[in-house]
Order: C-alpha cells, then structure tokens, then sequence
C-alpha cells in the first residue's frame, strides 16, 4: 500500500475536528501529569512533616517552647505545625484576656484548631477533582473524535462507486488514534486520583487524632 | 494547571517531558523492526602460523615416510582381511550346503509323511464310499419293503372299503325293501281309512239328498267338493264336473252337498286326500 500509516502521518493527515480533539486530549494529558507529580511532592512532604512534628511534639518539651521555636524557624506554615500554632496562639490569646472558665479557652483553641485543619486539607485537596474530572472525561472526548473521523470517512466512501477496505482504513485509524490518546489520558488520572484521595484521607484522619489530642493536653493545662 | 505552574513549574516540565519521551517513543519506535541489523554469517578464519622451511620438508619427508608405512599396514590389513573375507565365504558356503541337505531330508519326510497321509485318506475315502453304498442297499431294501407294506396296506383297505360298500348297499337295498314294504302298507292302510271315510261322507249326503222323483235309476253326476279341515264345504266350492243331463238331479245333489255339510273328514295328514273330493253319486236305492 502506497499510504503511510505510521502514527505521525496519520495525526497530520486527520480532519481538523479530530486534531483538534488530539490536542485536546494531549493538553490534558499534560496538566494531569503536572498535577500528578506536583500532588505527589506536596502529599509526601505533608506526610514528612506530619511525622516530624509528632516526633517533636511527643518528645516532651515544653509546648510554649515549641511554639516558639516554630514561630521563628518557618514563614509559611503548613500541616500539623499550623494547626499547632493556630491552637496555641488562641489558647495564649484568651489566657492574659484572663478568661477563667478552661472549657470556653479550650473550645476556642479548639475551634481555631479546626479552621486551619480545613484549610490544611483543602489545600492538599487541591487540583484532585480536576485530575477526576480529566479521568472520568476525557474518553469520552477521545470517543467524539473517533466518532467524528469514522463519520467523516464513511462519507468519503459513499462518494465512489466500488468500496475497498483501503478506502477506509486509513481515515477508521486515524480517527482511533483519538480513542487511544483519551484513553491514555483518563488512565493514570484516575488512578493518581484514587491513590491521592486515599492518602489525603488518612492525612486528614491523622490531623484529626492530633487535633483532639492537642485539646486535652490544653484541658489538662487550663483546668490545673 | 497555570496555578501548578505557578507554584510548581518542576511537575509541569516533568510531564511535559515525559510526554516528549512518550511520543518520540511512538514515532520512533515504530521503526524498531527496520532498524535491526541484518545479521552477517561469520566468516570462517583462518589460523595461520609462520614456519621454518626446512622443518618444513623434514615434516614431509616425516609424513611421507608414516604415509608409506601406513600404506604398507593398510595392504597388509587389506590381504588378512580379504583371507578373512574367503575364509568366511567357505564357512558360509558350506553352511549353506549343510543346510540346503538338511532342508533336502525334511523336504523328503515330508513328502513321505504326505503320501502316507494320502493312502490313508485314500483308504478312508474307500471305506466310507463302502459304508455309504451298504448303507444305500440298505435304504433300498427298507425302502422297498416299507412300499410292499404300503401296497398290501392299500390292497387291504381297498377290500375293507369293498365290503362295506357292498354291505351298505345291501343294507341300503334292505331299506328301501322295508321302506316301499310300509308303503305300501300305509298306503293299503289309508285307501282302507279314506274309502270308510268316503262312504261315510257319501251316507251323510245322501241322507241330505232328496232326490227328485222322476229321476230314472240310469242317471248319475260327478261332483267336486272343496274342503277346509274340520269338514265344511267352501261356499261355491261345489261344482258338478259331469252332469248327468238333468239340470234338477244335479241341484238336488249341490244342495245335498251344502245341507251334509260339515261333513265328517278325519283329522290330520289323511285330510289332505279330502281337500278336493270326487264323488259320483247315482240314485240308487
């Protein structure tokens, strides 16, 4: 056969709906693999820092002093730390207001514990409904440029008089390319998707047990 | 995504690249079959070593001398062997003689146990041909005497069959005899009854009977009666069948008929002779 049918020739001899589909497609390969190992960097160092803190924490320190030493060490907060210090500055701040009730000091530190939790999670929620969204979507896309290249070769066939396979074959493969792009693209966002959701799961999970611990350690302290 | 490049522009270069890699492997790599080099037969290589010339020739003259020697043990192999070879061939010959006699031997007791098998079946075959033909006479003999038996059965019961015939007929003649005998008998015996009863019946009209006075002693009439049985006269059953010339007699005679009546039949088959009756009636007396 005289057609080239290696995958270049094919993507540059496709109608314009169906390269447009192609670049479509590639874009969002792109941006899910940016978001994949941008999630991937950002989920591993909440862990990290997650265990570091605890380790700190737990070590038996002085909490003021702790306190202290995160106020100085970073600018920008992230994880348990901010959680920490969001709780101690409240729990301080009512204290020299001289509030003598210790359950309304701690539900406030409590509260303010919680706010930047949410904060904490949703940053690291951040950009997993779009790697859902390009996971559950984008065969479809791919599915409409198939579609749309099929159609487009069959017309060419009604044209002539005697049908050949070679007639269509080429326009049949060219559209399928588009199938397998989407394809490519919706896979590894929907498991990066799964994957991530799962740990910002158990993050949130961990953040939660912590803020609670951290309320009783500050009970015991307001109460004594 | 710009949020991600903003922030982390090092994720996004990554996947970029990786995509460059992806489709660079798709382009190219489809040329993976072509690119593989045909495979070249590897040459055979000669060793070769450099060497003195005299020990050159010496390793001829060496080789040579083996060669003749060698050449010498192979005649000498070759003569044993072809000694070996005739000497085997005469063991073979005269194994093959020693076996083509005792072959010989086996083939003649063969043929003398086959001839000796023949005579026997030849004597047996005699001896049953014998049997058969005394056993045939035999079948003859009963077959023949068994036919005199038949015969004489058949003579026998032909008589048998004679005589009864005869014995029968003559019965059957007695028969007929005594038959015609009671007939006759029966018939004298009923002409006896059926004359009483006519003249009874005669005495009955005739005392009916007025007879008419000038009526001459010469005339007479016949006259038929029909009967039922019990007697009665069936009306205009009367009829004079020969009239004796007087129209008054032969009235007079009817009306005797009708008046007579019933008259006195007897009862039973006898009446059949009384259904039609002919009398003759002549003034007498």
């Amino acid at each position: 056969m005289s057609t080239d049918l290696t995958i270049t020739h094919l993507i540059l001899n496709a109608s314009p709906v169906v390269q447009f589909v192609i670049a479509l497609l590639v874009f969002a390969s792109v941006s899910s693999w940016s978001m994949i190992f941008d999630r991937m960097r950002i989920l591993k160092r909440a862990g990290r820092a997650a265990d570091e803190f605890e380790g700190r924490f737990w070590s038996g320190g002085d909490l003021a002093e702790l306190y202290r030493q995160i106020e100085r060490e970073t600018d920008e907060e992230s994880g348990m730390a901010a959680i920490f210090r969001a709780g101690f500055r409240e729990f301080a701040r009512l204290r020299t207001k001289g509030h003598k009730d210790p359950m309304a000091m701690v539900q406030g530190a409590q509260r303010s514990m919680r706010v930047s939790l949410n904060r904490e999670v949703d940053r690291l929620e951040h950009h997993l409904s779009t790697l859902a969204t390009i996971g559950s979507t984008s065969p479809y896309v791919g599915l409409f440029g198939t579609v749309w290249g099929i159609m487009n070769s069959f017309t060419a066939l009604g044209n002539v008089k005697q049908a050949t396979i070679a007639l269509v074959a080429p326009g049949i493969a060219e559209a399928l390319i588009a199938t397998a792009i989407g394809l490519f693209a919706a896979i590894p966002a929907v498991i990066a998707y799964n994957r991530y959701s799962h740990d910002v799961e158990r993050l949130n999970n961990r953040y939660d047990d912590f803020v609670e611990e951290f309320a009783t350690i500050l009970q015991r302290q307001a109460v004594a | 995504m710009l949020s991600v490049l903003k922030r982390n522009p090092v994720s996004v270069i990554l996947a970029i690249l990786l995509h460059i890699l992806i489709v660079a492997f798709l382009v190219f790599g489809f040329d993976w079959s072509k690119l593989r080099k045909p495979t070249t037969p590897k040459a055979n290589v000669v060793q070769a070593h450099t060497v003195d010339a005299k020990q050159l020739d010496q390793a001829r003259e060496r080789e040579k001398e083996a060669e003749r020697k060698k050449q010498k043990q192979r005649e000498e192999a070759l003569k044993r062997k072809q000694a070996e070879e005739k000497k085997r061939q005469q063991q073979l010959e005269q194994k093959r003689i020693a076996k083509e006699k005792a072959e010989q031997k086996k083939r003649e007791a063969e043929r003398k146990r086959q001839a000796q098998l023949k005579k026997e079946q030849e004597a047996k075959k005699k001896a049953e041909a014998k049997r058969l033909a005394e056993l045939e006479a035999k079948r003859k003999a009963e077959a023949k005497r068994k036919a005199e038996l038949e015969r004489k059965r058949k003579a026998e019961l032909e008589a048998k069959r004679k005589a009864e015939a005869k014995r029968k007929a003559e019965a059957a003649a007695q028969a007929e005899r005594e038959r015609a005998l009671q007939e006759q008998l029966a018939a004298e015996q009923n002409s006896r009854e059926i004359d009483r009863y006519v003249a009874v019946i005669r005495q009955q009209i005739e005392r009916n009977w007025l007879k008419p006075g000038q009526a001459g002693k010469e005339l007479s009439c016949v006259v038929q009666v029909r009967l039922i049985p019990g007697g009665d006269v069936v009306p205009g059953g009367v009829s004079i069948i020969r009239s004796s010339g007087n129209s008054a007699f032969d009235r007079s005679v009817e009306t005797a008929v009708y008046k007579a009546a019933p008259l006195q039949v007897p009862s039973g088959p006898l009446f059949e002779s009384f259904r039609t009756l002919r009398l003759n009636f002549k003034p007498s007396g």
